[in-house]
């Protein structure tokens, strides 16, 4: 029988993976720090599996499943985290439970990643709100639940990662009982690239705890922590049928600046300023419910679109609580949108 | 260590009932099947509820379904082609089946492109749908599907293939290849065809084809008969009720595979290679980015009850509808008419706003 016919079981084993074209089974077990530096491996992850060490995917287009109950404990990398072209092309799909994190003893004195997606052509495929990637907070340090695009030291990398999906996952960022930290966000797409088409889709995801609003934030609880939900600085990307809904943001629950966005058919709500702030031209945002700002005032817009920003549509969609949009872009297209008390 | 010891041992991922190694037949049996990394020629499955996992690497010759509720999983670097087979080099006649296309694979036809008024259903096509209810999925972008006349197809010229699904993958068409109107990197020609996070490449006939050579780029996305014999819309097969949910062309300069400038000349058909839908009744696009890098590209929508909602089009050319027509919240160049209803849209009026690096 030849070598590459041969299943690998793995039994806890850890480290460094750099078989090729092989069927790599994880079995139910505790594992420490687990890299897969090789490439083309189909990779099963049994149910009951846990990960106490870094999770890394370096290796390119590997096939890998994860089966239930399996938590991450110390994060996820596919890719690298410095480059773009470095563990390209994986899909990772959860089929159950699905737990990632991060240890916050080992966290780094500035930006803290549940979920790093660096490598282009990345498929994170949840399987709904089973699927949870949360990151608790940390006095003095930035957490991040997930990234695309992001460097450990917080910049961006330096030529974008491009053409990713992200799906079906529940990203959160939690209240640590003590701090809320430096800033967070439950979701961060490639900094520096706001016109470069990078074709990203984002789609079917829930952003925050899907908690109930509280003026009353305990441990555990999203955090009020600035910063925000979700921030897409990539050309291209389209943001679809996605769900925000956090207690208490702290923060624009939905920023959107990168250029030829796309963003439809999504659910917005409490945003600790703007639900939506629209700072790139070109975009088109349609179908969406933006609303409820500011513990539900009626002072701030739901939707803001910054001076400056060209040929935006901002249309057909439900907001408020604020009867209008705070509009200063120039040659866009703003209406046909319900807005005022919900 | 057995072959058994992975299909039936317990605490490991899946229990099969059968293990093939390479030079083996793949089996078409019903039941749950895996097949390690290596060669194995035509694969036809004719029995219901047969289900396969190849590994990674494997290379066929073809694969076709003519059975039911089939599902097809393969790993990774999946090859098959370049070859040239009438029905596809991947081809669908049965209901309800499931292909997966794992990453990095390539399905490549190398075949003649159909002639505009073939009827034939698989030449030059990669991926040909002629069932029901099925699905095919990549990975991501890296799933790769090349034909010179199609990438992927749902098409039956009798008619009754509906609802089937492609996503998640990426199509072009052969450089210097093509057959007239007809040549698209994906073909909605079967009723309720959809196109989920589908990507067209592109890839241009090539400058220096003639007319009689085929070179010619019909459109990345189309809408209606596989092939036409006059005009575009007058053949077998429709796409009526299809969609094209949150795609994505690249038809710019910036494209390995060829861009719009490359084009021959001598038809007027070069100036239409965005979505075109000829034969596509109340057919929908929605989410849909082209970048054509100020080429041109445009979207039409020539059959009635049709929608356009929520898409980008960097393009010098147009957007046309017919009177019955959607098109809101979108931004393009501007409207060849006023058909239908026109709300919300952004016509730049040149131009969008340019990209630095696309």
């Amino acid at each position: 029988m030849p070598k590459y016919s041969q299943t690998i079981n793995l039994e806890g084993h850890s480290g460094i993976h750099s078989e090729e074209y092989e069927r790599i089974v994880f079995t139910r077990g505790n594992y420490t720090a687990v890299e897969i530096t090789g490439d083309y491996n189909v990779i099963i992850i049994n149910a009951g599996c846990r990960f106490d060490g870094r999770f890394i995917v370096s290796g390119n287009y590997n096939k890998i499943t994860i089966h239930n109950d399996v938590n991450f404990n110390n994060g996820i990398l596919i890719g690298a985290d410095t480059d773009a072209s470095v563990g390209v092309g994986n899909h990772i799909k959860c089929l159950g439970k699905t737990f990632v994190t991060r240890d916050p003893n080992d966290y780094n004195d500035h930006s803290n990643y549940a979920l790093q997606i660096n490598g282009n052509y990345t498929h994170w495929e949840g399987s709904g709100m089973n699927t949870k990637v949360a990151l608790q907070t940390a006095s003095s340090k930035r957490t991040y639940a997930c990234v695309i695009g992001r460097q450990a030291d917080g910049d961006a990398v330096s030529a974008p990662t491009k053409w990713c999906i992200v799906e079906k996952t529940n990203f959160m960022v939690l209240y640590d009982g003590s701090s809320h930290g430096a800033g967070k966000l439950a979701l961060l797409v490639s900094g520096s690239a706001s016109d470069i088409a990078c074709g990203h889709l984002i789609a079917g995801n829930w952003f925050g705890s899907l908690g109930e609003y509280d003026t009353s934030v305990s441990a555990g609880q999203d955090t009020t922590g600035g910063g925000g939900m979700v921030e897409l600085n990539a050309g291209t990307t389209r943001f679809v049928e996605n769900h925000i809904q956090p207690v208490y943001t702290g923060g624009i629950n939905l920023g959107v600046y990168g250029k030829r966005n796309i963003v439809l058919f999504n659910h917005v709500a409490h945003g600790g300023s703007y639900g939506l702030q629209l700072y790139q031209d070109n975009c088109v945002v349609s179908g969406n419910l933006i609303y409820w700002n500011d513990a539900k005032s009626s002072s701030t817009s739901s939707m803001n679109i910054g001076s400056g920003v060209d040929r935006a549509v901002v249309a057909g969609n439900r907001g408020g609580n604020r009867a209008s949009i705070t509009d200063n872009s120039t040659n866009s297209s703003v209406s046909n949108n319900e807005l005022g008390a919900l | 260590m057995s072959d058994n010891f992975f299909g039936n041992a317990p605490n490991h991922a899946m229990p099969f009932d059968s293990v093939t190694y390479n030079g083996g037949t793949v089996p078409t049996t019903a039941g749950y099947h895996l097949v390690k990394r290596g060669s194995y020629g035509d694969v036809t499955l004719g029995t219901d509820k047969c289900i396969i996992e190849f590994d990674g690497g494997c290379t066929l010759d073809s694969l076709r379904i003519t059975a039911d509720q089939c599902v097809v999983i393969f790993g990774p670097k999946l090859r098959i082609g370049p070859g040239d087979k009438s029905n596809g080099m991947i081809s669908i006649a049965g209901d309800r089946n499931y292909v997966y296309i794992g990453p990095d694979a390539f399905v490549k036809d190398n075949g003649t492109p159909n002639a505009r008024d073939s009827s034939d259903q698989g030449n030059g096509m990669a991926c040909v749908i002629n069932g029901s209810y099925n699905t095919v999925e990549g990975a991501n972008w890296t799933s790769i599907l090349q034909g010179p006349h199609s990438a992927g197809a749902a098409y039956n010229n009798g008619g009754t293939a509906i609802h089937n699904t492609f996503k998640n993958l990426r199509g072009r068409n052969n450089p210097n290849e093509g057959s007239y109107v007809s040549t698209s990197d994906w073909h909605a020609s079967a009723p309720h065809t959809t196109f989920y996070n589908c990507l067209s490449d592109y890839a241009s006939p090539g400058s220096g084809n003639s007319a009689n050579l085929g070179g010619y780029k019909g459109s990345t996305f189309s809408l209606g008969p596989i092939a036409g014999t006059g005009s575009a819309s007058n053949s077998n097969g429709n796409g009526y009720g299809s969609k094209v949910l949150y795609c994505y062309a690249d038809m710019s300069g910036n494209s390995p595979y060829g861009s719009s400038t490359n084009l021959p000349t001598g038809s007027s058909a070069n100036n239409n290679f965005g979505i075109q839908n000829y034969g596509a009744q109340h057919s929908q696009v929605i989410g849909t980015y082209l970048d054509s890098d100020g080429e041109t590209a445009s979207l039409g929508m020539y059959e009635p009850s049709t929608l356009i909602y929520g898409c980008i089009w960097d393009s010098p050319s147009n957007m046309q509808q017919e009177t019955t027509g959607t098109c809101v919240a979108s931004i393009f160049k501007d409207p060849s008419n006023s058909n239908g209803t026109q709300e919300n849209n952004i016509a730049v009026g040149g131009s969008i706003i340019a990209l630095t690096n696309d």
